[in-house]
């Protein structure tokens, strides 16, 4: 095969962006977009700049504008309220999911340990993808409501066990 | 110092950021100048076109072929316009212009009969030589108009070529583009900026799409009304009507002059055609009052009455007919903008905190 040819073949079957590759197999593995085919998710990421932030360095404060969900590429990520540690995450956890819901200030800080790189998922392609693509969209809809409901949970257990220690 | 203090509140922040956003953008406006009515056009088309695309990609095409169907169909409305529509109302307009001297004549004569009485009966200095004036005025005009006519050939074929063009490419790396675009974004402005964008974009989105379809019912409506009362640039000044509307509460006023100028300026003038031309013109109000805003337009801007008028004159005043047109855009923009860093940068004071829990920055760091 002349080389010609082959360079033609290999643009024809050519890799995607490692990167974008990347992101949608960690947002693919999360609750919020099961059972989403990973073409779709591909669409979603494909056009959405990572974003660094330094060890440290904020990525929200408590009551800060909130737009959308972000999952960590690589990095770690502390959530804290009131001074209280509420979560650590580290690579393909995500955060932040109330603001694909409720248009409402952050409840919590998000800081980055150290050096971290993220990528979020925001209202407005929530929006554009639920006009493009109802189905899919609607599918994470239902996933949304699954985790925050898990969420709601868990927060009613750990409010009941206080309950308990306080009498205790 | 004095510039500090006010950047360290979070409203004078919120301010000077704002000033900083409309001096950018007046810099890309006046950049962009040449080519910036095309470059309108072009985003207005992408705004209309945008959901039929999506309406076709959630029937399993991919993103090109809807884009080439859409932009085929808006080619076969503009060719159905140009071949029927067009000639239609150029055979108008020449007709108009043929009768031009005549009605500004007559209209002229009125003027001057009008100024006379208005000196008797109420003793008022007024210009008798109005009309005459106005006359002059007119072919002047004209006379620059034919002038001025090589050019805008030109601009028309250049506007032809790309406004498809840029909608084609907006319609397509849109998403591309304006992604990468927020990314330039500072980290802590990230979210807030993306969700400024979100707001305003549905907002004028919502307002384009409704605002051109109420003025596609004023323009039929006003068509057939004149159509029917039997004016004969019934087409022209129905489509005219139809532009008009697009400025808030002057356009209406504005669509109800050419009809009643030439109907003025027939050598009998006929009183119960002018008063067929105002009750046609009210009828597309009323039906535009009853059905057409409530549902289309009332939620898209929410902007007091009184701001859009001084705004409208305000902006007519200074950037002519196209100022008028995007006075709304422009104003309802800003005050989102506004709106949203005040409420954004202005952190601890907002109403949406009583969701937050306040809480001291130095004493969460990691």
């Amino acid at each position: 095969m002349s080389k010609r040819a082959s360079s033609l073949w290999s643009n024809l079957f050519r890799k995607g962006n490692p990167l974008t590759e990347h992101v949608t197999e960690l947002w693919s593995a999360t609750p919020l977009f099961r059972d989403i085919p990973k073409r779709e998710i591909l669409q979603l990421v494909r056009d959405m700049p990572p974003r660094h932030f330094k060890a440290g360095e904020f990525i929200f404060n408590n009551g800060d504008a909130g737009a959308g969900a972000a999952v960590i590429i690589n990095g770690k990520v502390e959530i804290r309220s009131a001074g209280v540690l509420l979560a650590e995450l580290s690579d393909g956890d995500f955060f932040g999911e109330i603001a694909l819901v409720l248009d409402v200030p952050r409840t919590a800080d998000a800081i980055a340990v150290e050096e971290t790189e993220l990528i979020f998922f925001l209202r407005p392609e929530l929006d554009e993808w639920l006009a493009r693509s109802p189905y899919f969209a609607g599918k994470l809809g239902a996933n949304l409501a699954y985790v925050l409901a898990q969420r709601l949970l868990q927060a009613n257990k750990a409010l009941v066990q206080a309950g308990h220690e306080s009498h205790i | 110092m004095i510039l500090r203090t006010i950047f360290n509140h979070p409203i004078g922040r919120a301010l000077i950021i704002y000033v900083g956003i409309i001096l950018m953008l007046t810099v890309l406006v006046l950049l962009l100048k040449p080519v910036l009515i095309p470059l309108i056009i072009a985003f207005i088309l992408f705004s209309i076109l945008d959901p039929l695309k999506n309406r076709l990609m959630r029937s399993g095409l991919n993103a090109i072929s809807s884009i080439i169907i859409v932009l085929m169909a808006v080619v076969a409305i503009g060719v159905v316009c140009l071949v029927i529509g067009i000639p239609l109302m150029l055979d108008q307009w020449e007709w108009l212009q043929t009768r031009l001297p005549t009605i500004a004549t007559q209209v002229a004569k009125i003027l001057d009969g009008l100024g006379a009485s208005l000196i008797n009966a109420m003793g008022m200095q007024v210009d008798t030589r109005l009309g005459e004036r106005w006359l002059t005025d007119l072919k002047s005009q004209s006379t620059d108009a034919v002038v001025s006519s090589a050019g805008i050939m030109v601009q028309s074929v250049f506007a032809l070529v790309f406004i498809p063009l840029i909608t084609f490419f907006l319609l397509r790396d849109y998403r591309k583009m304006r992604n990468t675009a927020m990314s330039w974004l500072p980290n802590k402005a990230y979210e807030l900026g993306w969700l400024i964008y979100f707001r305003v974009a549905k907002k004028l989105q919502n307002y384009i799409r409704s605002v051109f379809m109420q003025s596609a019912i004023i323009a039929m409506v006003t068509v057939t009304g004149f159509y029917l009362i039997g004016l004969d640039t019934a087409v022209l000044f129905g489509v005219l009507a139809g532009f008009l509307n697009l400025i808030p509460y002057v356009g209406p006023l504005l669509s109800m002059l050419p009809p009643m100028l030439v109907a003025l300026g027939s050598s009998t003038p006929d009183i119960w055609l002018l008063v067929s031309i105002a009750a046609v013109v009210l009828t597309a109000q009323l039906i535009d009052n009853i059905f057409v805003i409530p549902s289309l337009i009332a939620s898209t801007v929410d902007l007091h009455p009184m701001l859009v008028l001084l705004g409208v004159v305000v902006f007519g005043y200074f950037f002519g007919f196209i100022g008028m047109l995007v006075a709304i855009p422009v104003l309802a923009t800003s005050k989102i903008i506004l709106k949203g860093l005040v409420n954004g940068l202005n952190r601890g004071t907002s109403e949406d905190m009583m969701y937050a829990v306040p809480i001291k920055r130095d004493t969460q760091k990691a």
